[in-house]
Order: structure tokens, then C-alpha cells, then sequence
């Protein structure tokens, strides 16, 4: 195997006798089933592949085998370096060890000396912000701590390839949020990664991708190909991608309802920036929101919500404070536009959450108020966003300032000498 | 990248010789699970490690008050005591590997299902859980002989031999369990009788020479009939040694060995099945 390689896999193919034979609709007794068949690819050093499927496609089976957990029926598959399987966040923990014990735990389950754990582990514990309660046993943590400390460990230990199984279907938003950074950053590193998912905004970023299909590989490295055939037949209805990368932040909906009055498209945070230059706070950022209208005669318009991410409202904005405008009523295509200023934000995150609202109608010639308000759709949590505290010189966040705005009022010095 | 070892994957089972290399690897994890099965076990009790003494402790006891006490069997030259626990040590050492080592695999299940390691890590764990509670136990021993004025035998540096044949007797046995009990796990059931009723066909608690001589070859054919008797033969030079003792050892151990060959071969399945 060449040395640019990370990992060759030829011919794989897997098969499972079933414990209760299937009878067919022609009548044959089928005694097996071939979760993989003949699949050959291959992944060189640094790369990341998103694998993509439906359910059963043997995705996960792969995955498996590529952990060196089950035996291929035929094949052969070479990897190179240390491997992380991921193919479950927490696999490995004792409910009643404390987080302490079980980061050391997981780390040598996953092949780590002591002294290796030992040395990131301030690093990891400070990441999964659970210093308090490290020596608790983990069955009295929350989910949400416990799954923050299981990625911790695999984000601080130091792998060459990464096998990740539906990682970010696991947790709420901010941990979605802070696994795909963690991502970035292992690409950055130069890491090989394999992502298996059945949600495409989790494999977004990979550099090639492979769509599987009843155990074989239907096609490969072809995205335009993958995502139209993957979104129709596995998405349909009600999708809702996420995607994060440093500076935009977007949701996509392909055909989300809501009450039949508006057909969300796409909400998308972005900063005018280079490309994977992070969100920064002393820079405007732009929020899109698309939609389409249904019906006619409706007033339709956002009122905005930024939360921190215990839920706490910082503040809200809606456009009739800042502007008189008419807003159209008719069906079509609406974009609003929303400009935060700059120097506003902390260095923290922030959820932002939106609240359509209909006002019918009736009479032109009332004053809006008069009219019937209706809220017709709360968007809660839509995008997570996290900007660097920056002024033009210097970053801030290492600081951590309290407050959850750091706003630039105007500051003026004036300075006097002592006569002594 | 520092470490850049090519890991090949197909469908044959590793070799015998890369099966012992894969369980040298990953040695460090049969200390990691012995030492979280104790803390484990042990947690939220008050005495911890204290119910390690208990257990031969009660059976002492009761054993003593009914077959010492009530029905005065004899066992010569030793008090009855000192004959009994002299042998729970090594039955329950045996009861112990055999019984956490074959019921391992179920409990780590949903750990087989997620990350690789070699299987064979998680028996090697529980003798070495069963090795610490042996030691705590020894503990127990100390007292009782100077109670009782019983001295140790020079014999006692063939200890660690009578305790690798008492170790080869229990993995033995939980090797063998394990390739046939993944798939179908009727022969779990099986644990607790052998367990049960495996302590009447020893002489933990009875002295050998309580059977007719015509039937006392029965005792020679049970492997941990044997292991008990040197195990006070080790000790206290009580009893005669025999050699169909290293006879009965060779062939236990190649039983262990043919099991782990097997294990070896089906290991790869056990992930599909469990």
C-alpha cells in the first residue's frame, strides 16, 4: 500500500445468516442477508468521505468492519494508524464510575496509555465544562453532560483516522454545533475521516462522497448526482438541514410548512468575510430569510429573537421599530434581510430563534394595529451561531468577558498631567 | 503521525500466534476492566472490599457448625476449620473465574458491539479480580492457623503451581463455554449447577478418605478434586502427592488450549451474535 494512502478496501462484502428465514413472494426461503456487497474504495491520508444512505444500506456494517469489530465474509480492507470508532458517543462508559474514571477508561479502551490520558486531561474536562461534578458517577449526569464529556475524550485524543457513526443526530443543537467545528478542525489537521450518516448537511464538508444502497455502492464522488437522488428519494417533506461552517451559519427547508400560509425556504446567518474566517464581532452580520407565501391577503413578517443557550431572550428585534415600510400581502417569493450590528456580540453562543406573524387584512384603511394579529410559526433555535470577540488588532475571547452583549459604546479619554 | 502500523482486515481468523500477540497488545485493558469491575462492585457499599471476607467467611461457618460441630467428621491432623477454608480458597477462586468469565461476554456486550478488542481480555480480567479476592481471603487464613497451632509446609513455594492449575481448570472451562453459549446460551444455564453441585464431587468440605477405596478413582478423574487436594498438600503437607496430579495438569492445559484456538476462530462472530 502506498504510503498517501489511509485506507484501501477491496471487494468487501458482508453476509448475516438470519436467525428466522424470510420467505419471499416467489416462494424461495432466503437463509442470509448481504449487508455489504463487493464494495471497494479508497481514502487517502487527510481526506474525508461522507458515506450516505438510507437505512440498511450497510453503512453502519462498514463502519464496523472498518473498526475491526466483525470480519468481512470476503474482502479485504487495509487502514493505516491509529483509529477511532465512533460509532457510538459514550460506548465504553460505566454508569457508575465518576466522569474521572471514565475518561481514563475510555481513553485506554481506545488503545491510550495513562500518561497519555493524563496529559490532556485538563484539556478535556475543561472542553466538556463539567469540572463540578468530574467526580459524581456519570448515571447522575444530565444526557446532555454526559454525551459533552464522551466527546470530549475523542475530540482531545489524538487519532489518524476517525470512523463517525450519525454522530451529530445524537445531542441538541449546540452539541450538532460544536462536533461539526470539531470536524472542521480535524480536516484542518489533516485528519482522515469517514462520516456515515443518513442526514447530508452532517456530511456537507467531505471531500468526496459515496451514497450506498441495499450493500452495494450505487455512486461515488459525484455530488451533484448524490444529493439530488439522495434528497428526493430519502428527505421527501418537513426536511430541515443545518449546516455550519466558520462564517455562515444556514438552515435549508426544503418544502417546511407551516399552517399552510408560508413555505420556508432557507435561514442563513452570514458575515462579509473570507471563507473560513470565523464570525467575528466587530463585522455586521447579514441574516436571510426565504420564504414562500401560500395565500393572499396576509401581512407576513419576522420578529427576531436572539437567545443564549440556556434560553434566556437578550434581545428581540422586528422591523416596524426601526422603519415604516408596506409589506406586500400577495403570494410569492419573500426575502427579508436583517443586518446586526457591529460590535454587539460576546464571545458566546447564541441561538436565534424566529416568531412569524400574520396580520390579516380587513380594511386598508385601519391602522395595522387594528388589524388581527396572528402568530403563525415559532421557529425555535433555528441557527446557533458564536462569534470571536475582535476589535481590529486583537482577539478578546480568550477572556471571557461576562456579559451576554459586548457592545461599542463610544469611550473617550482625557488625560491630564500631575504638576507636582 | 507517530503511530503507522497497517492493520489488515479479511475474512480469515487471525493466526494462533497473533491471537497470544493481539492479547499482549491490549494487556493494559485487563487491568483497566479488573480494576473498574472492583470499583464498580464495590461502590456505594460501606465496608468495600471488606464482603470480600464475608463470603468465605459465612460458608466457614455454616460448614463448621454442621459437618465439624454437629457431625464431627474427622480430618486428620488438621483442626476442621483450617481443612475447610483451606479448600474454599481454591473452589471459589475456581467458582469466581468460571462464573464472571462466562457471563463476561454479555455484560460487555454492548461494548463488543462498538469498539474492537481482543475478547479474550475480558476472562484474563476476572482472574485477576478473582486472584485479589484470593488474596484477601489468605487473609483469613492467618488467624485460623494460629488459632489452631497449624504450621505451613516448606511445600508452600509449589503454591504458585497449584494456582496455575487451579487457574487452568477455570479458564478451561469458561473458554470452552464461550465458543458454544454466544450463539445459544443454554449452556449458561449450565454455570450455576456445575457450580452448585461441583462442591459435593470435591473435597472442600468432606475429607477424600469418606469414600469406599473402591470409589476414590472418582475424586482422581475431577480435575479440582485434585487442585483442592494439592492446594492442602501445598500448604500443610497434608495428604500424599500424587502424580496423576501433573498428568491430569497437562492435560487440562491442553484442553485450555485447544479452547482458546477455537475462541480465536469464532472470536470475529461474537459481535454479529451476542
Amino acid at each position: 500500500m502506498s504510503p498517501e494512502i489511509a485506507i484501501k478496501i477491496e471487494h468487501l462484502s458482508k453476509v448475516y445468516s438470519l436467525r428466522h428465514p424470510q420467505k419471499k413472494e416467489d416462494g424461495t426461503v432466503v437463509h442470509e442477508h448481504w449487508a455489504l456487497k463487493d464494495v471497494s474504495f479508497e481514502v487517502k491520508k487527510g481526506e474525508s468521505v461522507g458515506i450516505i444512505g438510507p437505512n440498511g444500506s450497510g453503512k453502519s456494517t462498514l463502519l464496523k468492519i472498518l473498526a475491526g469489530i466483525t470480519k468481512p465474509t470476503s474482502g479485504k480492507v487495509a487502514i493505516r494508524g491509529k483509529v477511532a470508532s465512533i460509532l457510538d458517543i459514550g460506548a465504553g462508559f460505566h454508569p457508575e464510575l465518576s466522569g474521572r474514571e471514565n475518561i481514563f477508561l475510555n481513553g485506554q479502551i481506545h488503545g491510550f496509555s495513562k500518561k497519555e490520558i493524563s496529559e490532556k486531561y485538563e484539556a478535556i474536562v475543561t472542553f466538556s465544562g463539567i469540572e463540578k461534578f468530574i467526580d459524581e458517577p456519570v448515571k447522575n449526569y444530565s444526557n446532555g453532560m454526559y454525551l459533552r464529556l464522551a466527546f470530549s475524550i475523542m475530540a482531545h485524543l489524538d487519532f489518524d483516522v476517525y470512523l463517525l457513526d450519525e454522530v451529530l443526530s445524537v445531542g441538541d443543537i449546540e452539541f450538532a454545533y460544536n462536533i461539526s467545528k470539531k470536524i472542521d478542525q480535524l480536516k484542518k489537521e489533516k485528519k482522515t475521516l469517514i462520516i456515515v450518516s443518513h442526514n447530508l448537511a452532517e456530511i456537507q464538508n467531505s471531500d468526496y462522497f459515496i451514497l450506498m444502497q441495499n450493500g452495494r455502492i450505487k455512486s461515488i464522488n459525484n455530488k451533484a448526482n448524490i444529493l439530488l437522488d439522495y434528497s428526493e428519494k430519502a428527505f421527501g417533506k418537513n426536511s430541515v438541514e443545518h449546516i455550519y461552517s466558520s462564517n455562515c451559519s444556514r438552515t435549508d427547508f426544503s418544502h417546511y410548512k407551516t399552517n399552510d400560509t408560508i413555505v420556508l425556504k432557507k435561514i442563513e446567518l452570514l458575515q462579509a468575510s473570507d471563507r473560513n474566517e470565523n464570525f467575528k464581532s466587530n463585522k455586521e452580520f447579514v441574516l436571510n430569510i426565504e420564504f414562500n407565501q401560500v395565500d393572499s391577503n396576509q401581512e407576513i413578517y419576522p420578529i427576531l429573537n436572539i437567545k443564549d443557550l440556556d434560553n434566556n431572550t437578550i434581545l428581540s428585534s422586528a422591523y416596524f421599530i426601526s422603519k415604516q415600510m408596506e409589506i406586500q400581502s400577495e403570494q410569492g417569493n419573500y426575502k427579508w434581510t436583517c443586518i446586526f450590528p457591529a460590535n454587539l456580540f460576546n464571545a458566546q453562543s447564541y441561538k436565534i430563534c424566529l416568531i412569524f406573524i400574520k396580520s390579516a387584512i380587513n380594511d386598508r384603511n385601519l391602522l395595522s394595529l387594528k388589524n388581527e394579529i396572528e402568530k403563525i410559526c415559532v421557529l425555535n433555535d433555528v441557527l446557533i451561531f458564536k462569534p470571536e470577540l475582535i476589535n481590529s488588532d486583537y482577539d478578546y475571547s480568550e477572556l471571557s468577558l461576562p456579559g451576554n452583549l459586548f457592545i461599542g459604546f463610544e469611550w473617550d479619554l482625557e488625560y491630564t498631567k500631575l504638576t507636582t | 503521525m507517530q503511530n503507522e502500523e497497517v492493520h489488515i482486515m479479511t475474512s480469515a481468523p487471525d493466526k494462533f500466534g497473533t491471537y497470544f500477540r493481539n492479547i499482549w497488545k491490549h494487556r493494559s485493558l485487563i487491568f483497566v476492566f479488573a480494576k473498574r469491575d472492583l470499583k464498580v462492585k464495590y461502590s456505594q457499599t460501606a465496608i468495600g472490599l471488606g464482603w470480600t471476607l464475608l463470603q468465605p467467611l459465612t460458608a466457614l461457618f455454616i460448614f463448621t457448625f454442621f459437618f465439624g460441630f454437629l457431625l464431627s467428621w474427622e480430618t486428620e491432623g488438621i483442626a476442621y476449620p483450617v481443612y475447610v477454608l483451606s479448600g474454599l480458597l481454591g473452589w471459589n477462586f475456581f467458582s469466581y473465574i468460571v462464573n464472571s468469565g462466562t457471563f463476561g461476554l454479555q455484560e460487555s456486550s454492548q461494548l463488543i458491539k462498538k469498539i474492537y478488542f481482543p475478547k479474550s481480555v475480558i476472562p484474563l480480567s476476572k482472574l485477576l479480580i478473582a486472584l485479589v479476592e484470593l488474596g484477601i481471603s489468605l487473609l483469613l487464613l492467618i488467624p485460623l492457623l494460629l488459632y489452631f497451632g497449624q504450621t505451613v509446609s516448606w511445600k508452600v513455594i509449589f503454591l504458585p503451581l497449584v494456582l496455575s492449575y487451579n487457574t487452568v481448570c477455570a479458564l478451561c472451562i469458561v473458554f470452552w463455554i464461550s465458543v458454544f453459549s454466544y450463539k445459544k446460551r443454554d449452556l449458561l444455564h449450565l454455570i450455576p449447577f456445575l457450580l452448585y453441585f461441583g462442591i459435593w464431587f470435591s473435597p472442600v468440605f468432606f475429607s477424600s478418605d469418606i469414600l469406599p477405596p473402591q470409589y476414590a478413582f472418582v475424586l482422581d478423574l475431577n480435575p479440582m478434586a485434585n487442585v483442592i487436594q494439592a492446594w492442602r498438600w501445598s500448604l500443610f503437607d497434608f495428604g500424599e502427592f500424587k502424580w496423576i496430579w501433573v498428568a491430569n495438569f497437562f492435560i487440562v492445559v491442553a484442553a485450555l488450549l485447544s479452547g482458546m484456538y477455537v475462541y480465536n476462530r469464532k472470536e470475529s462472530e461474537f459481535s454479529d451474535r451476542i
